[in-house]
């Protein structure tokens, strides 16, 4: 029972730390920073809130709870991010080679040896899911026109801190006035100490 | 902070004293992007040039703020072996990752790493 809490606060959270418009501004507001740290951050913080009831979602989260395969619904190649974005976002560009069964590929999955593995007869879905996924990359993630679209925001972000720095005066949210102004940099400092168990998107 | 606080940033700035600044984002409030082309080497010197000399006619920017309008970039995707290893397990409790149990990913090539340049210029 805490163990499926754990497993679902984690999946929850894990993204919790996505800066808007994810990946094309990540390096732009808080610069040096991994999206998950700062979910891990976020975490922390929640967890203090709540008198440590996020302690072993955290474990979870970060790879230090001893049974693997909770950390691998979070974060691996058929983790529930993944099945969740493919389908949220292939519904939204209307890209339907993106859509796939995620309730028929969650059914499938099953645990030998702490791993997470899928039931033989789950490998349609799965073969479905790899080329769902590649289509997606191509068609919208790296679309010419979405990368140049990401391309400019990070320009204007660009542009707008050099405005802010002649000592121009922007109107905007102040909380993305103050990244804007300060970059804290101090957030970056402290090291990420499971970094290495994370892999990117 | 969500995606809305960008747009929002991005509708207050559309029309800032900075040319560049309110040019940038009228053109993704509009939807006025530039051209982008993308292809497997990376530009020529000569042809990134002319595109340069073309923009400066038509946004009239300083050279040094030409970076704004013309840039190029890299798309990569690589898709390592990390990829595709999704286990499955089989009726006789072996284990066997997908891509040597698969006939239809055999024969994609799933492993090959993509990189794409790119190029951006005003239309």
């Amino acid at each position: 029972m805490k163990e499926e809490e754990a497993s679902l606060v984690a999946i929850l959270l894990y993204d919790i730390g996505h800066q808007p418009f994810s990946h094309a501004l990540e390096h732009s507001i808080v610069k040096g920073v991994h999206h998950e740290e700062l979910s891990l951050r976020f975490m922390e913080a929640i967890n203090k809130e709540m008198d440590g009831r996020l302690d072993l979602a955290i474990a979870v989260f970060t790879n230090r709870y001893p049974r693997k395969f909770m950390n691998q619904l979070v974060s691996s190649q058929l983790d529930m991010d993944r099945l969740d974005y493919l389908k949220r976002d292939s519904f939204y560009t209307g890209v339907a080679e993106g859509n796939i069964n995620a309730e028929r590929l969650i059914s499938m999955l099953t645990v030998k040896n702490d791993t997470l593995l899928l039931e033989e007869k789950g490998i349609y879905s799965a073969e479905k899911f790899i080329v769902a996924r590649r289509m997606m990359y191509w068609m919208v993630y790296l679309h010419k026109t979405s990368v140049a679209a990401e391309e400019i925001l990070i320009k204007i972000l660009e542009r707008a801190k050099f405005l802010l720095k002649e000592g121009k005066v922007l109107t905007a949210n102040p909380s993305l006035i103050y990244f804007l102004e300060n970059e804290p940099e101090t957030v970056a400092t402290k090291k990420f100490p499971y970094r290495n168990i994370f892999r990117f998107g | 902070m969500d995606d809305v606080d960008i747009l929002s940033a991005l509708k207050c700035w559309s029309d800032n004293e900075d040319f560049i600044l309110a040019r940038m984002c009228t053109s993704i409030l509009q939807r006025k992007l530039p051209k982008v082309l993308m292809q497997n080497e990376p530009f020529d010197e000569s042809f990134i040039e002319n595109l340069r000399k073309d923009a400066m006619k038509k946004v009239h920017v300083k050279e040094a703020d030409l970076a704004y309008f013309v840039f190029t970039g890299l798309v990569n995707k690589a898709y390592d072996t990390d990829e595709h290893n999704i286990d499955l397990l089989l009726k006789d409790d072996t284990v066997l990752d997908i891509a040597s149990a698969s006939d239809q990913l055999n024969i994609m090539a799933l492993s090959k790493s993509v990189r794409k340049h790119y190029i951006c210029y005003p239309k």
